[in-house]
């Protein structure tokens, strides 16, 4: 196997990848909340 | 699906999202809010009839350009109330997907006369960006390693006496790839402001994938295992003093050979 093709099959860190993925779900929750309490002021507004 | 007709429907939509941010940059006034601006880039794309988004647009001013706010990203970089005031930098930024292809467009620009100093920073910002632009052709190669990639890009910003602002993003990336769409998450539903399904369900699916098969990992980050391959969506954001600036432009990396598909500065995509 080539240096090369070595490198393309290296495995990112499993830790690092869980918390990316698991700071993505808690991110999108929170960010639906966000969007929905902005929704929520701007019809109160209008 | 051909490779030659899949780069094509990115170069489409990268076209549309283009289009659909330059347009509205011209019309930004100090007095707009970040929410307007967004409303406007959002109505352009209905009119090319863009229904499912990677993630909605995002607008910044003045100091939020530097997202040197507390807090979390996706919260904290929604398009807020925040007035633009005369002279002050902004960002724009969307990625819809146009007939099932995905774009990720951004521009960096201010409006009306900013003061002498800070359209002096403001042009070193986009001077160092047209650099990266051009040096990334020569530094992404198949040989390099994404590790590699990155750490080139923050020493060339670093080294022109600049701080490095796209790890900040989440999960601190240089860039993205736009690779394996359409897919079954391609017609999800808008789901509020800001990151949507198509884009997250298909990068915890390519991390799955990267893990339990060995598949090409999806993002370009420091610390990123492997070498670029593909279609990425490449966004160096930059600061110097209060400002910000960054692009966002599709870089192909096909064994050989290394070009973006707008080769300029927020130029035109030739695909």
């Amino acid at each position: 196997m080539s240096e090369i093709e070595r490198a393309r099959r290296k495995r990112s860190p499993f830790g690092e990848d869980l918390c990316i993925v698991w700071s993505g779900v808690v991110g999108f929750l929170l960010q639906c909340v966000r969007s929905w309490i902005t929704l929520a002021e701007r019809r109160d507004d209008s | 699906m051909m490779r030659a007709s899949y780069i094509a429907g990115i170069a489409n939509a990268q076209r549309v999202a283009r289009e659909a941010i330059l347009t509205v940059a011209e019309t930004v006034r100090p007095g707009d809010t970040e929410r307007e601006v967004c409303g406007r880039i959002a109505t352009e794309l209905a009119r090319a009839k863009v229904r499912h988004w990677l993630h909605t647009p995002y607008a910044w001013w003045g100091e939020r350009t530097r997202f040197d706010w507390p807090g979390r990203w996706e919260t904290e970089a929604l398009p807020s109330e925040r007035v633009l005031e005369p002279g002050e930098a902004f960002i724009l930024d969307v990625a819809p997907i146009v007939g099932g292809f995905p774009a990720d467009f951004a521009y960096s620009g201010f409006a009306g006369e900013p003061a002498e100093e800070d359209a002096i920073a403001h042009r070193a910002l986009l001077a160092e960006l047209s650099r990266v632009k051009s040096e990334l052709i020569g530094w992404a190669t198949h040989e390099a390693s994404n590790d590699e990639v990155c750490a080139r890009v923050e020493r060339s910003i670093g080294d022109a006496g600049l701080d490095v602002i796209h790890t900040r993003y989440p999960a601190n990336v240089l860039g993205h790839t736009l690779e394996g769409f359409p897919n079954f998450s391609s017609s999800a539903p808008r789901i509020g402001t800001g990151f949507q399904l198509p884009l997250l369900l298909t990068y915890a699916k390519g991390i799955v994938l990267h893990h339990l098969t060995g598949a090409q990992y999806p993002f370009l980050r420091a610390k990123g295992p492997g070498r670029p391959l593909g279609l990425y969506a490449v966004e160096p954001h930059l600061g110097r003093g209060a400002l910000g600036a960054k692009f966002e432009s599709v870089l192909l990396i096909d064994g050989t050979e290394t070009r973006w598909l707008d080769p300029g500065l927020f130029g035109e995509v030739l695909g």
